[in-house]
Order: C-alpha cells, then structure tokens, then sequence
C-alpha cells in the first residue's frame, strides 16, 4: 500500500524533506512507519513526537490503510 | 447544563481562519455578532518580548495548515459541549511575526457573560495543546525551536 508522510519544523529539518512517498505492507502501524522512516532518513528521530493520519492526532499502535496521510509533528508550540 | 437551552444553534457562524496576515479582530467580532449574544468574550495572544530574559527579535511560525482548521473545529465543538456557547472564532496567523504582533485569536460568542469567559479561557488552553504550530524564535544569540506540549496524543 502506498503511504505519504509528512514532517514539520524541526523534524523537517532532521529529515531534509518535507514528505516521503512510501510502498508498506497493509497493516503497518505508525510506530512501524516511524521506525522505517528512520531507517531510511539519516539523523531522523521520531521519538517524542505526535503523529496525525488524514488531519487528526493518532496513536503509535494505529493501522495505517493505503493512501493515508501520515504526519510526524514535533510537540507543538502554537498561540 | 443550565443556560444551554438559551444558545441558538449557529454553529454555521463558526469562523476558523489561517492566515499570513495581520489578524483582524473586529473582523471577527462582528462576524460573530447576533443580538442573542449578550455576551463576546475574546482572547488574543501576541509575540512576547522579551522571553526567557531575552530580547526576542522575532518568531517565525510554521503550521500544517489544512489539519489546523480541522483542530480548530474540534476545539470549537468540545466548547459547545461544555458551555452555552453561540458562535466561536479562532484564527492563527504564520510567517514571520515581530514582538508584540498578534499570533492568535479565540473570540467566544454566547448569551451570558460567564459561559464567554469561561469558554475563552477553555479554548486558548485547548488551541495550545491541540493547534500543529511550530515556533522558531530569533533573539540576539540566535534561534531555536520553542519546546512545545504532547497534551494532544500519545507520543511515539
């Protein structure tokens, strides 16, 4: 299944991108997502941060489904 | 809930802005502004400085703008399930602000003052668990990312 993550501010900025297509197996969960990601990108670190699928905050442990929109969100800082 | 059964239903008055603009308050309040609301409670959140001791410069703010809105909406409803609340505006400016430039506001529209207020209060509390906004600060040493809060979800 195909997957698009995206990341902000300083995980941007640890990534060197701001989204990475990705071909996963079905039922991968975002925890699994994230390991894969930093596997791939050099200086990554997910630990910590919040992850949203299709706009709305998810759960490490969270099943991912083809076309999601998987977004890796340092804590955020808004107001 | 007392005073509940006096809130119109006018969720459709709601207004979530992001913006790259200064924020227009009275904008707000009077797209807000119904003769049953005796009450308009606003709350507006500027660049502070200094912070920490030091002389901010300015702060560049990032979001993920399409789930800002949808966050934005959740806040607004969890408002109305706790309070009288007729109408909510939240609006959120990005780019580069400078100090004392208006970064958000959370105006709060119902029948009676203490149901505004206390929504207010509620919903720049909720907008700074939930909002997916970065700040990154400059002050005259350089410049870093603010530390911000995992309140919204389970962290990896």
């Amino acid at each position: 299944m195909k997957i698009r993550a995206l990341f902000f501010a300083s995980l941007r900025e640890q990534a060197g991108c701001d989204r990475l297509e990705l071909e996963l197996d079905d039922g991968v969960s975002v925890r699994e997502l994230a390991a894969t990601l930093e596997d791939r990108l050099d200086g990554l670190r997910l630990a910590g941060s919040l992850c949203a699928v299709n706009e709305r905050y998810a759960a490490p442990d969270a099943e991912l489904r083809g076309g999601d929109v998987v977004a890796f969100l340092p804590p955020v800082s808004g107001g | 809930m007392p005073g509940v059964d006096d809130a119109p239903e006018t969720a459709s008055r709601d207004r979530f802005v992001v913006t790259r603009e200064p924020l227009d308050l009275g904008g707000l309040i009077a797209q807000l502004a119904d003769p049953a609301f005796g009450a308009l409670a606003t709350f507006v959140g500027t660049v502070r400085s200094p912070n920490r001791g030091k002389r901010v410069r300015f702060i560049d703010y990032e979001g993920y703008e399409a789930m800002m809105t949808t966050q934005m909406a959740r806040v607004a409803a969890e408002l109305r399930e706790r309070h009288a609340v007729g109408a909510v505006a939240i609006a959120h400016r990005l780019g580069r602000l400078e100090p004392g430039a208006a970064s958000i506001a959370v105006v709060v529209a119902s029948p009676h003052r203490a149901a505004a207020l206390a929504a207010c209060r509620e919903g720049i509390d909720r907008c700074k668990e939930l909002l997916p906004v970065w700040k990154y600060e400059v002050d005259d040493d350089g410049g870093g990312w603010v530390v911000g809060s995992t309140g919204a979800a389970e962290p990896l």
